[in-house]
C-alpha cells in the first residue's frame, strides 16, 4: 500500500470551525434582496379525493406574490427516486397527511402561512389502510390503483424443510420495529434564485446534487442544465434528504414569480410530511445443529412504506439480503413485501432495511446460543463470513471480510473482558444489569444491476493550490475532510493547498449520491484516477521546465522531481506560475465505476452487493425492574471501515451511530394512529439526549483493508447504527431474562415482559 | 390568526390591560408552554380563528423573587425554575421543590420557564405541583378588583383548567416551611433523562416526631391525577408508625387505589399504578433518609 501523509491521521474536519463558532451558514440561512417566502399546504385528510381547489381568496390577500396548484407543474407532476409516483401538488387524490395540494409565495412567512388557511379545497375522504398486512388483502382500499404491494422479493436456495428436521434446535418469532425518524437539526429548507435567461439556482440540503437536478429538471420541463443544485452543507440528512423535499417547490416559486424564494420547514411539518424508516413486521424461523452451526433461516417480512414508493423497494431488498445476518447459511426461504399504506412516507435511512432484519436475526442467534449453552462470542465466531464464504443470497463473499477481526477485537475489549465483574455490581438492588452483543454486516453501494459510479476533478490553481471536486455532499458525516486527506495524498501536496469543491453540480462532476456507505470509496477511488492524470499534466509541464524527458519526472510531495537527476525539481506552485504564464490548465478528471457481485438475482436489482463493511457493538445496561427503565451505561463499538481515512471521523460516526441505534432499540417511535401523525415534535417523539447517553462508548478500529479501495477504505456512515440495536435489547436479556420482540423496548414494554415472566 | 404582543412594565399597566382584553388575551408567563400549545394547534390546523392578545409579564419588576420570613416561604410567579433550584432557601427548607423545578425540561426551558406559568397552566403533569400540593400551598390572584388567595387544592378544575379569571394575574405563591425536623422527596418516571415530561412523578412530606413515629404525612403524586391533590388515606397509612416496610408498602398501595379511582383504568393502567407504587415507596424511604439510588 501507498506510503501516505494525511490518509489514517486525525486531520482537523475541515468545517469544524465554522461549525463550533456557529458561523457555517447552512441554506436556511442564506437569503437575498426582493426574496419571497414559500409555505405548501398539506392535506386534511391521511386519503381523500380532491373536488376542488379555490385559491381566489389566498390569491387577494395582501402580501401573497402567488398561489400555485397542480396547473402550475409546467413538466411531469411526480417525483421519487425509484418511480415518479409521489404528487409535486395533488390534482384529484391525496395519500397522507403530507401531501402537497398547494404552494404560496408570499413577502413573508407569516403572510405566506396566513394564505394557506384561505384555500379552499373540497374533499372526499376515502377509507384509510394503516396496517400493512391488511393493504396487502384483495379487500382493502388501495392506495395506489396498480396495487397496494409495491415490492415482492423471494429468494430460496438449499433445502429448508429438511435443515428444520434435521435441527437440534429451531426458534421461532416475529419481531416488530418502530418508524424511526431522522430528526437531522435542520429540517426541510432552501433557498432558490433565478436569472434573466431563467437559468435557476437551488440551495438545500440534499445527498445527490445531480439526482435532483435531474428530479427538478423533470418537473419543471426544463433542461438540467438550466439548473443548477447545491447541497452542501446539510444540517444532517441521515437519507431522510435522499429523496426531493423542498427543491421542487423552491424552483416553481422562482419560476412563476422571477423572485428568489426560500421555504423553511417546521419541525411539525417535517414531522409530518418527511421520510420516516420503515416499520417492518418480521417472521423468523432459524435452526441450528447441537455445535451451533445455523442451518436455515426463514423469513417474510412485512414493510410500511406508507404512501409512496421512494425508496421502499430497494429498501425491503436490501432486508432480505442481510436477513441471515453476517453468517453462512446454506437453506434459506426469504420473503419480503414493501406495501403502500396512508402512513407517512418511508424511505432511505441510514442502515436501509438492515437495522430492522438484524435485530431480529441477532435475536434470534442469542436465543440458539442460550438454548444450547453456547457463549454468545462463539456461536457468532462459528457462523460468522470469511473471505470466499457463500452469504444467504447464494452470492460469493469476494471482497474484504473484517467480521472475524471485529468479534475477536470486541472479545479482547474491556467492557466483554470484565463483563461478569461490571455485571455483579447494579446500582440498587431493584436494577439488574447485563451485556450483550451483536453484529452485522451492511452493504456498501447501490448494488447489483444499479449504474454505480462517481467521478472527480482536480485542478491545478494559479497560485499552485489544487481545487478538489466531489459531488457527493457533506451531511455532517466528514466526507469533505476525508476527500481532502485522500487528494493530498494522491496529489502528493499538504492538506492546506486543497480547495474543497463539495455537493454543488456548478463546480463539481457527478460522484453520486451520499448514501449508501459509498461517498468516500466513490470519491476516494475517482480522485485517484483524477491524480493520475493531473500528474500526466504536471510531468509534461515539468518535464519542459526541467528539460527532461517527461518519463524522467517524478512526483514527490509538493514538487516534480527528476528520477535521474533528483537535485532537479521544480515545486507545485513553481509550475502553476509557468502555467499562467503559459496560458495553459492542468487538470485531471477521474470516472469511476464500482466493481459488482458476479451472482445476478434474476428479477431483482440492488441485491447482491460485493463490498461490505463489518462490526460488532456490545452494550452493558442496567435495567430497573421496578419501572422497566434501561439505561445504557457503556458501550463498545468496533467497526471495520476497511482502511479508516480519518480515525477520528471513524470514532465520530461510531458514537453518534451508537446513539442513533441506542434511540431505536429504546425510546423512538414516529406514532401514527388512522393516518395521523401523533408525535409531532421532539417533546413528544423521543430522542435521546446528552444525559441518556453511555458514559462511556469505546471505539476500536478493526481495518481489514479492502484491495479495490482508496487507501484500502470501504464505507462506515450506516453499519456504527446497525447491531447496537439487539446489542442492548440482549443485553436486557441477559440482566433479566426477557426477550424483546418489539422495539424500542420502553419502560412498559419491558415490565409487562418482566411481569408476564414471573406468571409461569 | 392575528397575534398582538404586548410587554407590560407594571403590574398595574398588565391589570388594566387585561381588564380591557380579558376575551382575547392569553398571558404569557415564559413562553414554554403557551408556545407549543399554539404550534401544536396549528400544526393539527386548531388554531383559534379570533385575534389574540400575547401579554407577556416576565418583563415586570418585582415579581421574581424567594424570600423566607417568619417561616413563611414566598415565591413570585415569575421567578424562573432555575433560579429555584439555585435558591438557596429552597434547597435548604424544602429540597424536593428545588428537585422537582431542576427537572423540567431542559436548562432553557429552566431558564424561561417560571413557577407562575407552571401552576396557572395546570398541566397533570407539572413538576412543581406535587411538592406545592404537599406543602399546602396557596396563591395570590390580583386584578383591578383587588387580591384574593386561594389554597392550591381548590385552584385546579381539571387538566389545564383552573378558576383564574382572566383578568386576573397570579401574583405569588407561598407555604408554610416544614419543622426542620421533617424529610422531602420528589421522584419523577419520565421516558428520558432530561427534556422529559413526568409518566409519574411524587412528593412525599414527612415529619418523624421524638418517639421515632411518623407524625405528619403528605403525599402528592403528579402525572396519573387530572389535578393535584394529596392522597390522604395514604399519608393516614403512615401517621402513627414507626417507619416499616408494611406501612410504607399499604401507604404506596392506597396511591396507587387512588390513582385509579380517580382517573379510571386506561391502556397505561396495568404500568402506571404498580409503578405509582413502587415510585411511592422509594420516595417515602427517600424523604425518611433512605435513598436506593
Amino acid at each position: 500500500m501507498t506510503k501516505t501523509k494525511w490518509v489514517g491521521t486525525d486531520v482537523t474536519r475541515i468545517d469544524a470551525k465554522d461549525k463550533v463558532c456557529g458561523t457555517l451558514e447552512y441554506m436556511s440561512d442564506l437569503s437575498f434582496p426582493n426574496m419571497i417566502y414559500g409555505a405548501v399546504l398539506r392535506s386534511k385528510y391521511p386519503h381523500a379525493l380532491i373536488k376542488k381547489i379555490d385559491t381566489k381568496r389566498a390569491k387577494e390577500l395582501d402580501g401573497v406574490v402567488t398561489v400555485l396548484t397542480h396547473e402550475d407543474v409546467p413538466g411531469l407532476n411526480g417525483f421519487g427516486i425509484a418511480i415518479p409516483d409521489q404528487p409535486v401538488l395533488c390534482r384529484d387524490k391525496v395519500r397522507y397527511m403530507g401531501d402537497a395540494i398547494a404552494l404560496v409565495g408570499a413577502e413573508s412567512k407569516e403572510i405566506a402561512e396566513q394564505a394557506l388557511e384561505l384555500i379552499e379545497v373540497e374533499y372526499e375522504p376515502l377509507p384509510i389502510v394503516d396496517d400493512p398486512e391488511e393493504a396487502m388483502l384483495d379487500t382493502s382500499p388501495l392506495v395506489h390503483e396498480t396495487g397496494n404491494i409495491h415490492n415482492h422479493v423471494k429468494i430460496e436456495r438449499g433445502d429448508v424443510e429438511a435443515a428444520f428436521n434435521e435441527a437440534y434446535v429451531v426458534v421461532e418469532n416475529t419481531y416488530f420495529t418502530p418508524r424511526q425518524m431522522h430528526a437531522f437539526l435542520e429540517p426541510e429548507s432552501g433557498v432558490a434564485t433565478i436569472d434573466d435567461d431563467k437559468n435557476i439556482t437551488i440551495w438545500c440540503g440534499g445527498q445527490h446534487p445531480y439526482r435532483d437536478q435531474l428530479q427538478v429538471a423533470r418537473a419543471l420541463g426544463m433542461n438540467p442544465r438550466k439548473i443548477r443544485i447545491i447541497n452542501t452543507p446539510a444540517g444532517g440528512a441521515f437519507g431522510g434528504k435522499d429523496e426531493i423535499t423542498v427543491q421542487i417547490y423552491l424552483a416553481l416559486l422562482v419560476l412563476h414569480t422571477d423572485r428568489p424564494a426560500k421555504i423553511v420547514l417546521s419541525r411539525e411539518e417535517s414531522v409530518i410530511a418527511g421520510m420516516k424508516r420503515h416499520p417492518m413486521k418480521i417472521y423468523m424461523k432459524t435452526a441450528a445443529a447441537a455445535d451451533g452451526t445455523i442451518l436455515a433461516n426463514e423469513v417474510r417480512v412485512v414493510s410500511d412504506t406508507g404512501a409512496y414508493a421512494s425508496l421502499g423497494g430497494p429498501v425491503i431488498g436490501f432486508a432480505i439480503e442481510h436477513s441471515c445476518g453476517a453468517y453462512r447459511v446454506e437453506n434459506v426461504r426469504l420473503e419480503g413485501f414493501c406495501v403502500y399504506t396512508n402512513n407517512g412516507v418511508a424511505g432511505a435511512f441510514r442502515g436501509f432495511g438492515a437495522n430492522q432484519v438484524t435485530f431480529a436475526v441477532e435475536t434470534q442467534v442469542d436465543m440458539i446460543a442460550e438454548k444450547l449453552g453456547m457463549d454468545r462470542l462463539e456461536i457468532r465466531k462459528k457462523n460468522g463470513l470469511r473471505k470466499g464464504d457463500i452469504a444467504a443470497l447464494g452470492h460469493k463473499m469476494e471482497a474484504s471480510v473484517g467480521l472475524l477481526r471485529t468479534l475477536e477485537a470486541a472479545e479482547n475489549s474491556r467492557l466483554w473482558q470484565l463483563r461478569e465483574e461490571l455485571k455483579a455490581k447494579p446500582g440498587a438492588p431493584h436494577k439488574k444489569r447485563g451485556i450483550g452483543i451483536a453484529c452485522s454486516f451492511q452493504g456498501c453501494g447501490l448494488g447489483k444491476g444499479l449504474p454505480d459510479y462517481g467521478a472527480a476533478t482536480i485542478e491545478l490553481l494559479p497560485n499552485g493550490q489544487f481545487a478538489v471536486g466531489v459531488s457527493c455532499p457533506e451531511i455532517g458525516q466528514g466526507n469533505t475532510t476525508a476527500f481532502v486527506q485522500i487528494a493530498a495524498d494522491y496529489i502528493r501536496c499538504s492538506i492546506d493547498d486543497i480547495v474543497m469543491l463539495s455537493g454543488d453540480t456548478g463546480h463539481t462532476l457527478d460522484s453520486g449520491t451520499s448514501t449508501a456507505s459509498r461517498s468516500v470509496y466513490t470519491g476516494g477511488n475517482a480522485l485517484k484516477l483524477a491524480a493520475g492524470n493531473l500528474h500526466s499534466a504536471i510531468s509534461t509541464l515539468a518535464a519542459e521546465i526541467l528539460s527532461v524527458p517527461e518519463s524522467d519526472i517524478d512526483i514527490e510531495y509538493g514538487s516534480a522531481v527528476s528520477k535521474s537527476c533528483p537535485e532537479k525539481t521544480v515545486s507545485f506552485k513553481k509550475i502553476a506560475e509557468l502555467m499562467v504564464e503559459r496560458g495553459k490548465t492542468i487538470k485531471g478528471e477521474g470516472y469511476f465505476i464500482w466493481p459488482v457481485s458476479e451472482t445476478e438475482l434474476e428479477g431483482y436489482v440492488g441485491i447482491p452487493h460485493l463490498l461490505y463493511s463489518y462490526i460488532t457493538q456490545i452494550a452493558l445496561v442496567e435495567v430497573n425492574t421496578l419501572t422497566g427503565e434501561t439505561e445504557v451505561l457503556e458501550a463498545v463499538s468496533v467497526p471495520d471501515p476497511g482502511k479508516a481515512i480519518n480515525p477520528q471521523g471513524v470514532e465520530g460516526q461510531s458514537e453518534g451511530g451508537v446513539v442513533m441505534g441506542m434511540g431505536y432499540a429504546l425510546t423512538e417511535d414516529t406514532i401514527i394512529e388512522e393516518g395521523i401523525t401523533l408525535t409531532r415534535n421532539f417533546s413528544t417523539y423521543i430522542l435521546p439526549t446528552s444525559l441518556d447517553m453511555p458514559c462511556e462508548i469505546e471505539t476500536i478500529i478493526a481495518e481489514e483493508l479492502e484491495p479495490s479501495g482508496p487507501f484500502g477504505a470501504k464505507g462506515i456512515g450506516e453499519a456504527v447504527c446497525v447491531p447496537i440495536s439487539p446489542a442492548i435489547t440482549n443485553a436486557i436479556h441477559d440482566a433479566c431474562g426477557v426477550w424483546m420482540k418489539q422495539i424500542p423496548a420502553t419502560p412498559e414494554r419491558v415490565y409487562t415482559a418482566l411481569k408476564s415472566k414471573e406468571v409461569p | 390568526m392575528t397575534l398582538g404582543f404586548i410587554r407590560p412594565e407594571t403590574v398595574y399597566e398588565a391589570m388594566e390591560f387585561l381588564s380591557e382584553h380579558k376575551d382575547n388575551s392569553r398571558i404569557v408567563a415564559g413562553a414554554t408552554d403557551v408556545m407549543v400549545q399554539m404550534r401544536s394547534a396549528k400544526s393539527t390546523g386548531h388554531a383559534e380563528e379570533k385575534p389574540l392578545w400575547m401579554v407577556d409579564i416576565t418583563n415586570i419588576p418585582g415579581l421574581s423573587y424567594v424570600n423566607f420570613e417568619n417561616g413563611i416561604v414566598r415565591i413570585g410567579a415569575m421567578t424562573t425554575h432555575r433560579d429555584i433550584a439555585r435558591s438557596a432557601v429552597i434547597r435548604d427548607v424544602v429540597p424536593f421543590l428545588a428537585d422537582a423545578c431542576r427537572s423540567v425540561g431542559s436548562p432553557q426551558i429552566r431558564t424561561r420557564g417560571t413557577i407562575g406559568g407552571n401552576i396557572v397552566n395546570a398541566s397533570p403533569a407539572a413538576d412543581s405541583l406535587p411538592p406545592l400540593t404537599a406543602l399546602s400551598a396557596r396563591l395570590r390572584l390580583i386584578s383591578r378588583k383587588g387580591p384574593r388567595d386561594v389554597a392550591l387544592e381548590e385552584f385546579f378544575k381539571g387538566p389545564y383548567r383552573t378558576i383564574i379569571e382572566p383578568d386576573e394575574i397570579l401574583e405569588e405563591v407561598y407555604f408554610e416551611a416544614p419543622e426542620s425536623s421533617s424529610g422531602c422527596a420528589f421522584l419523577k418516571l419520565g421516558r428520558r433523562e432530561s427534556l422529559a415530561i413526568a409518566r409519574l412523578s411524587v412528593a412525599v412530606l414527612l415529619d418523624v416526631d421524638e418517639s421515632g413515629k411518623i407524625s405528619k404525612a403528605a403525599i402528592a403524586p403528579g402525572a396519573c391525577l387530572p389535578m393535584p391533590a394529596r392522597i390522604t388515606s395514604a399519608e393516614e397509612a403512615l401517621i402513627g408508625e414507626i417507619p416499616n416496610e408494611e406501612a410504607v408498602h399499604s401507604a404506596s398501595l392506597e396511591v396507587g387505589e387512588e390513582m385509579v379511582r380517580v382517573s379510571g383504568v386506561r391502556w397505561s393502567t396495568e404500568y402506571k399504578k404498580p409503578v405509582v407504587c413502587a415510585l411511592t415507596k422509594r420516595a417515602i424511604w427517600k424523604a425518611l433518609g433512605v435513598d436506593e439510588d
